[in-house]
């Protein structure tokens, strides 16, 4: 949404973070904002699903950021502690949407929250994008396959074999990726490999 | 008009479409049918009740303003859905800007494809849609050898590559291909086609754009050239082109297109009718009229189904979505995002429309990779 005042209200949110006075700080604060949000610790209590992850950085919850980043389905918000030697190093690491300074001011959680869901938001349209172009490319791949099939058994010439493919996909109301797909595999199987 | 009582506050929709510099005079065309579209929701009530209100920037056919004009759209304004761009250029400047915001750029004009976002909703002509049966014609109908003349830009590089590829697989021929600049004069035009004349080709391809288009058809009449042996052939020359060169220069050309004045539908009778008690008698449609009118429709049904303008939310209800357009029946494809559009190829006529030569049966389906020619 591009409203010019973001709204948080319903959204899932988890905080992985000791029940201490920024974890409290933090619940207060999104459940201010409007966001179903609760506190989990230590970090194997949190199962299931959620969009806003904030996560106490350290040893104990590397590998959960690291899960969580790498999926791509939630904004992933580091709470970290400055004083920590090891913060840098961790942060570069997991690569959160955002890091939110310890100790918790008041109203720090939106600021982070606009900030990470912008970027994550447009990191997963990226991506499902990237997916769309590259299911193309492979089809692409997949329609010269069938292409070359269908030019050396049925003694077709370029222009013919393309006409055949569209032909067969019209008629049977498929895209043409699935009639060249099948056409590629039918004669995998039909000439297996002669040796 | 009298006031209506709308029952909420305003739905808010950006416009971009360049009221001045070098392709103003179509663009202006693509405003008048998308406040044409606005005007007939917002006089059936609006949308759920709320009035349709468009913020109108023009970008004055410059690249840099349409993706600043968009940004304010999507920021300062607060608007999600944008209407708007002719050129290729400006549709890539928008898109950027929109797949950045999260907002959706509904782009009514035809174009060389190869492109996906899942921020823009394409409703004009991809590839397959035009030049494939634009190459068939002029093979069968005027000959195999091929001039191909464009302005210096991304459309018209990019469509004269997919005709060299169409016409290669048809035996065709190409004798040269020549690029001007945008802002090109009559003089220029002049030169070129002497060059063409030496070369004698059976067809010259045109991707010229914007004023330029009419500097070409007239220095085709002033060298004395036959629209019916060497015609003129584009994608982009419409009825609005043809009124500013002059209907006895372009008297004979030929163009492909989902969309001409002439179109035998009742719901384009009706629309050319009150597009014309609107903008003038003598004003005509055209393509990019067309579908920068029944986008807006599309739009405002989608609006009303889901009551959200949430660009995550709405696209999904645009996708798939039908509709009785002026040229006939269409539909979003929901793969690409496209649309599914009917083919024509029309010759002008004496009194500057064009005569539909060739039509399709039924719509065609998108297929902006060319994946299937």
């Amino acid at each position: 949404m591009t409203a010019p005042s973001p709204d948080f209200r319903g959204l899932r949110a988890a905080i992985v973070h000791p029940r201490d006075r920024d974890g409290e700080e933090l619940l207060r604060q999104l459940r201010r904002l409007g966001c179903a949000a609760e506190l989990h610790w230590p970090p194997a209590e949190f199962a299931g699903e959620t969009d806003l992850l904030f996560c106490l950085v350290n040893r104990q919850t590397r590998a959960l950021i690291e899960q969580w980043t790498a999926r791509g389905v939630a904004t992933v918000i580091a709470v970290a502690d400055p004083g920590d030697g090891v913060a840098p190093q961790f942060l570069h690491d997991v690569a959160p949407h955002a890091v939110l300074v310890k100790p918790v001011a008041p109203g720090a959680a939106a600021l982070q929250i606009v900030v990470a869901r912008q970027g994550s938001r447009y990191q997963q349209r990226m991506q499902a994008k990237i997916a769309k172009l590259e299911e193309t490319l492979r089809l692409f791949r997949k329609v010269e396959q069938a292409k070359t099939v269908l030019m050396a058994r049925r003694n077709l010439d370029e222009p013919k074999a393309y006409a055949y493919l569209r032909e067969q996909a019209m008629r049977r109301r498929v895209p043409v990726g699935v009639i060249a797909t099948a056409i590629v595999e039918s004669d995998a199987v039909l000439l297996p490999d002669q040796d | 008009m009298a006031r209506r009582a709308y029952t909420g506050d305003p739905w808010r929709v950006g416009v971009l479409f360049s009221r001045t510099g070098v392709t103003a005079v179509i663009e202006e065309t693509q405003l008048r049918g998308t406040l044409l579209a606005i005007e007939e929701i917002n006089a059936g009530g609006g949308v759920n009740g709320r009035e349709l209100v468009p913020i109108i920037y023009d970008p004055g056919s410059e690249e840099a303003s349409f993706a600043r004009l968009a940004d304010r759209l999507l920021t300062e304004d607060g608007v999600s859905t944008i209407f708007g761009c002719y050129t290729s250029s400006s549709r890539k400047a928008v898109l950027r800007v929109v797949e950045r915001r999260n907002g959706l750029l509904w782009y009514p004009t035809l174009y060389e494809g190869f492109e996906y976002s899942p921020n823009i909703i394409y409703t004009g002509a991809a590839p397959n849609q035009n030049s494939v049966e634009l190459a068939d014609f002029l093979l069968e109908n005027y000959g195999r050898r091929f001039y191909l003349v464009g302005s210096d830009y991304i459309y018209p590089r990019e469509s004269n590559r997919i005709m060299r590829e169409l016409l290669r697989r048809r035996r065709g021929v190409v004798l040269g291909e020549r690029y001007l600049d945008l802002q090109a004069g009559p003089f220029d035009f002049k030169l070129l086609m002497r060059e063409i004349k030496r070369a004698r080709p059976d067809v010259i391809f045109s991707t010229v754009v914007g004023q330029a288009t009419a500097y070409l058809y007239q220095a085709h009449a002033e060298a004395g050239l036959d629209a019916g042996t060497m015609p003129i052939a584009s994608l982009t020359t419409s009825e609005a082109e043809i009124r500013l060169m002059g209907a006895d220069v372009g008297c004979g050309h030929i163009t492909a297109a989902s969309y001409f004045e002439a179109v035998a539908t009742a719901s384009n009778a009706s629309f050319v009718a009150r597009y014309k008690k609107r903008f003038g008698e003598d004003e005509p449609t055209n393509l990019c009229v067309e579908a920068a009118y029944f986008q807006v429709h599309v739009f405002a049904r989608a609006l009303a189904e889901i009551d959200t303008m949430d660009t995550d939310l709405l696209r999904p209800i645009v996708l798939g979505s039908e509709f009785d357009a002026p040229q006939g029946h269409i539909a979003i494809d929901t793969d690409s995002s496209h649309t599914n559009l009917w083919t024509r190829i029309g010759r002008a006529n004496r009194v500057g429309g064009f005569e539909i030569v060739r039509e399709s049966g039924v719509p065609s389906s998108p297929d902006p990779y060319l994946m299937n020619y």
